[in-house]
């Protein structure tokens, strides 16, 4: 496991020899690939794409009104720009006729339901049963957090010490919530499957928003690009110090992605990048 | 027109300072910092003292700010000591259940900034030096995103920079 943290503006050492192609879909996996080329050819699978095949997690509160409609899922649980979903809508729109049907209905129902919140939530549990939310504040589980990175810190000798405890604390973490997230998850058969899984609804449970762009070469390698990672967002250096290294803030959720793929059965290295003070690179390779 | 802003935490320690438009420099900083905190404190225990009942704090401090400040008429009784006013600046005073004190000083014309004070300390101090991990609780302030943040605010106060007449 050799961790390659990198906070200067520098590109990534294992992003420039990858050429990237835009927007090819699942259908046509490893199209770009040749055998002979020496660099594998990464195509890029944006956000809408994960969400359009991976399954309806119950999100964020204010979607919740929509879940009743898979097809209007995609567009209502993105915690994305406005632009962004509007994209989801018109692809819902596409694949299904049945999807325009439904889609105005729900918009309207949504907005005349959101002036009373209490018919809000019995039309919900009428409409679809689903699990309640629980919620915790957020900035109480930072702070606990923090103080866990700090003792871990405190505890250790050294850099690598440090590493490899937040590892196996999120590894645990990140295998028992898959048991949790995937009740009602239809079968993953492909390795990429399970790694949508986790941009969408595992990063969603966790941070309540889905990874903002998965690049795989089809050989094993998937690259995820989280450009508000969440427990770095309050971080910030003293302008005029030397050292300016949060890599500490970012190992247990390598541990969460190397627990999560383990129990789907995959076996996997991940090295990660802070590019910027917010954006994360996580690199995946599958060990075979 | 906006001079400069001073954080005090519990212990009366400066956390932060910084100046944008003052013209003379301070001969001495730490001076000045420890004569405004003891001038506050000494100002606060002593209108506490002098009340024969809890209710009357608020009407001592109420009173001092109408001798000192006639013209005011935004009082809020509810939170006591706003601002000081002297005829060349003007000082602005917000408190934090947690005894944070935030102090901007201004030129006397500018109006209340308690809602400004507030901001700094909502979207500013708590998001980027509570909530940032590597700052050490009442250390001096260093943080980067704090002090953009904290200048963004300040900025845009319409009277930041307005030229006196």
């Amino acid at each position: 496991m050799s961790n390659n943290n990198n906070n200067n503006n520098n590109s990534p050492s294992n992003d420039s020899p990858l050429s990237v192609s835009s927007s090819v879909g699942l259908s046509t996996p490893g199209i770009n690939v040749t055998s002979t080329s020496a660099t594998p050819s990464f195509t890029g699978i944006t956000a809408s794409q994960i969400s359009s095949s991976v399954g309806n997690p119950s999100i964020s509160p204010l979607a919740s009104f929509s879940q009743s409609l898979p097809t209007s899922l995609s567009a209502a649980n993105s915690p994305l720009t406005n632009t962004m979903s509007s994209t989801y809508h018109h692809q819902a729109i596409s694949t299904s006729n049945l999807a325009s049907a439904i889609n105005p209905t729900s918009n309207t129902t949504a907005s005349s339901l959101s002036t009373a919140s209490s018919a809000l939530a019995t039309a919900n549990s009428a409409a679809a049963p689903t699990l309640p939310q629980k919620e915790i504040s957020v900035s109480c589980f930072e702070f606990l957090y923090i103080e866990m990175i700090d003792y871990i810190v405190k505890s250790s000798r050294d850099k690598t010490q440090i590493s490899k405890k937040l590892e196996k604390l999120g590894y645990k973490v990140g295998h028992k919530l898959v048991e949790k997230l995937t009740i009602e998850q239809q079968l993953l058969s492909e390795v990429l499957d399970v790694v949508k899984f986790i941009c969408k609804v595992f990063w969603i449970a966790i941070f309540k928003k889905s990874i903002d762009s998965l690049r795989t070469n089809h050989k094993g390698v998937f690259v995820l690009t989280d450009q508000r990672f969440q427990w770095l967002l309050h971080l910030s250096f003293d302008p005029n110090s030397t050292t300016k290294d949060c890599s500490d803030y970012v190992y247990f959720a390598i541990g969460l992605i190397k627990g999560a793929m383990a129990n789907f059965g995959y076996k996997s290295t991940i090295t990660f990048e802070i590019q910027q003070i917010h954006s994360v690179v996580f690199t995946i390779k599958l060990e075979t | 027109m906006i001079f400069n802003i001073f954080i005090f935490n519990k212990s009366g320690t400066c956390i932060y300072y910084e100046e944008w438009n003052r013209k003379k420099a301070s001969p001495n900083l730490q001076e000045e910092q420890k004569l405004l905190f003891g001038m506050l404190y000494s100002l606060k225990s002593c209108l506490s003292k002098l009340s024969p009942s809890p209710y009357v704090y608020l009407i001592f401090t109420l009173l001092l700010h109408y001798i000192i400040n006639p013209q005011s008429n935004s009082m809020d009784p509810q939170t006591g000591f706003h601002c000081l006013t002297t005829s060349t600046y003007k000082l602005h005073f917000y408190e934090t259940l947690s005894c944070v004190k935030f102090i901007v000083l201004t030129d006397p014309k500018t109006p209340d900034l308690r809602e400004d004070l507030k901001k700094i300390y909502n979207s500013a101090f708590v998001e980027y030096v509570i909530k940032n991990p590597l700052y050490q609780l009442n250390s001096v302030i260093k943080c980067e995103l704090f002090i953009t943040q904290l200048n963004q605010i300040i900025k845009a106060i319409p009277y930041f920079n307005n030229q006196e007449k």
